[in-house]
């Protein structure tokens, strides 16, 4: 045991595991900090990222406001709020069917539809 | 012999043998301290990488608090958020050259004038706020110019996108993000915790019916308003309106007035819509009929009292006559037979004598008399002498037409039904009966709501106009017009409330200024834009099986005389 241990050839050995595996756990060290520097740019990313989309999602519900969007389809798409004689029902469009006629021409309703 | 008994031998006792074997005994001993020292050395060399601290390290990501929760409306649309935002500064003590600065500054800071940036940078502290809210861009565009003295730090800002709607609703937060008022406040811990929070509010309803009582203050000069729309099913609020409001990103500038969320905090006289309940009442306790005949001619005093209608009437009424064209006498007499004892209860069950339980602190509590006597009985009976928030108004209207069982409002969408069964207040006949009478104020030439019709959604409703309350007595010339509405009148689905603050006769009034000229018609408006968002689909109110629905057996109410009787 003790002559195994004094032995040179375990001496050299040790000295040569050391080195090895004192390089290759720095590398595995320098690998882990340079993962750690990514996560950290990943999260920091995200952040960034996450505060963009809210910041996109406001504006977009800002610009989609009813009252603006109200406004813009009046005055591009000439849109107006609908009214009731605009609306016609399965019901309707069946009786038409049967009656060859408008469907619109048998609802009773009148109202300020364009 | 063990290891360690020939190392303290070979340290301690005197070397033995021959000089040469001395010599490869501490050559060994040198051989094997080397050994050991290796072997420590390469444990080392694996431990101290594998177990370094890594807590000391700090990311961005962990010294972030987690930002305040958005509140949404039903939809999902953003109502409030908090964003980052970058706040720019000045050290005026490191400007170098103010003039230059401020030149530079001026074309980035577009909401800054070049006097006021001058006035900042050269004021006499070691901070001058320059933005308090910057884009990362315009930041990037300041950091170009490379004035030594101007920073930037990044802060959080709450957001309300939708400007004004709701804004009274929404409420608003401190510099330290801490809720100060509305849902931000009474919501505070959730909204802390990063919990978002989904109002059962709808944008889209929201921006229709703030518009429609916006332009009718404005065609009628009056000095405010206020609006509801609730769900009679769920309880839920679509929408709640209070008209002077403010841009909820500037809460700090706005009055008072504006601040003032009369659809929840003002209480109000509201007049004759108080006969629903009036009606109701008598109905369900079975002191009348909706047929039996109240003397509405002779002359009705009380104490010092004098109670007199608006158009005084030439024959007797029913009871649902007295609803439709809004009698006042007709209503008190039918007050002093329910009696005070009865009125109190269904008064105290519809909610009249509390704040509404509400998920905001912003909730007034009703004025009511201290004595109930017969004067009180009588007037209350007409909403006078009694004073109730709106929101009072709508939920104890839900109750009353909706399933008769007791509505609470709910300013949060509810996600399940409701686990708790309503106890019931009113039977399914007096609910029948206060439809068809309700519709009859809106489709009956004599009715007093025929300007809030919309084609097809058979409104139900009724006008109630007071005057206000002045330190001694009522001011003639001030008048709070509300109408209370519900729809479609054969099976309602939603109510609405609308309130005109001090409308100024005009001329396309014809100088009036009751509710029927100035609240009806928008509820009329407001019922025919939000019912197709609604899902309700127009019907034909001749068809047989609506008319079943709304009949009232009461063939005199089609012989009456038109006219535009508003009260």
């Amino acid at each position: 045991m003790f002559k195994l241990l004094t032995h040179p050839a375990t001496f050299l050995s040790l000295v040569l595991l050391t080195i090895i595996s004192g390089i290759s756990v720095y590398g595995v060290g320098m690998q882990h900090d340079h993962q750690t520097q990514k996560h950290a740019q990943i999260e920091r990313n995200i952040i960034a990222t996450t505060a963009r989309i809210a910041i996109l999602k406001a504006e977009w519900a800002y610009l989609s406001r009813p009252d603006r969007v109200q406004q813009l389809a009046e005055r591009l798409l000439e849109l107006k709020p609908l009214s009731a004689n605009q609306i016609i029902t399965d019901a309707d469009l069946e009786q038409r069917n049967q009656s060859g006629g408008s469907a619109l021409a048998n609802f009773t309703l009148d109202g300020g539809g364009q | 012999m063990n290891m360690l008994a020939y190392l303290i031998h070979l340290a301690r006792d005197a070397p033995q043998g021959t000089p040469q074997s001395v010599a490869t005994k501490r050559v060994l001993f040198a051989q094997f301290l080397a050994v050991l020292c290796f072997v420590f050395i390469g444990y080392r060399v694996v431990e101290v990488p594998l177990t370094a601290d890594d807590t000391k390290r700090t990311y961005a990501a962990h010294a972030q608090q987690v930002p305040r929760g958005d509140i949404l409306d039903r939809n999902g649309q953003i109502m409030a958020t908090t964003l980052q935002a970058l706040e720019l500064y000045a050290n005026p003590k490191e400007i170098l050259d103010p003039i230059e600065a401020t030149a530079a500054l001026a074309e980035v800071l577009t909401d800054l004038d070049e006097a006021q940036i001058f006035a900042r940078l050269t004021r006499k502290s070691r901070y001058a706020e320059l933005a308090w809210r910057l884009s990362p861009q315009k930041y990037n565009d300041v950091l170009q110019l490379g004035i030594a003295g101007v920073y930037g730090r990044s802060k959080l800002v709450r957001v309300y996108p939708n400007i004004e709607a709701a804004a009274h609703l929404l409420g608003g937060v401190n510099k330290d993000d801490k809720g100060i008022a509305g849902i931000e406040l009474s919501m505070d811990e959730r909204l802390t915790a990063g919990e978002d929070v989904m109002l059962a509010l709808d944008l889209n309803i929201q921006a229709v019916l703030r518009q429609e009582i916006r332009n009718q203050i404005e065609r009628f000069q009056a000095i405010g308003g206020a609006g509801l729309v609730q769900d009679i099913t769920t309880g839920e609020i679509l929408a709640m309106v209070s008209l002077p409001d403010f841009d909820a990103n500037h809460l700090r500038k706005a009055s008072e007035n504006q601040r003032f969320n009369r659809a929840t905090s003002g209480v109000y006289e509201l007049g004759s819509t108080f006969k629903i309940f009036n009606t109701a009442i008598a109905l369900e306790s079975g002191v009348f009929r909706a047929h039996d005949v109240i003397d509405v001619q002779s002359p009705l005093h009380v104490g010092r009292f004098s109670i007199r209608d608006f158009h005084p009437e030439k024959t007797p009424l029913n009871v649902a006559e007295v609803l439709i064209v809004s009698s006042n006498k007709g209503s008190a007499r039918i007050a002093d037979r329910i009696g005070a004892e009865r009125q109190q209860d269904y008064f105290e069950k519809l909610g009249f004598f509390k704040p509404m339980p509400l998920e905001i602190r912003e909730a007034a509590a009703p004025l009511v008399p201290a004595h109930w006597g017969r004067a009180e009985i009588m007037t209350m009976s007409y909403g006078h002498g009694i004073s109730i928030t709106p929101m009072h108004l709508i939920n104890a209207m839900a109750t009353t037409i909706g399933n008769g069982t007791i509505m609470t409002p709910s300013l949060i969408k509810k996600t399940a039904p409701d686990a708790d069964i309503r106890p019931r207040l009113f039977s399914p006949e007096t609910i029948t009966q206060i439809r068809a009478m309700m519709r009859r104020v809106v489709s009956h030439p004599r009715g007093t709501a025929n300007f809030a019709d919309a084609k097809g959604y058979l409104v139900a409703g009724k006008t109630g106009t007071s005057e206000k309350i002045k330190s001694k007595g009522y001011n003639r010339k001030a008048n709070i017009t509300s109408f209370i509405a519900s729809f479609p009148a054969h099976d309602p689905k939603y109510a609405v409330f609308i309130m005109v603050d001090e409308p100024k006769g005009q001329k396309h009034s014809f100088n009036f200024s009751t509710a029927g000229w100035v609240a009806a018609p928008v509820g009329g408006r407001v019922i025919q834009r939000i019912a197709p968002m609604l899902g309700v689909h127009p019907v034909d109110e001749n068809a047989p099986k609506i008319r079943q629905t709304l009949k009232l057996k009461l063939p005199e109410l089609d012989k009456v005389e038109p006219s535009h009787a508003s009260f």
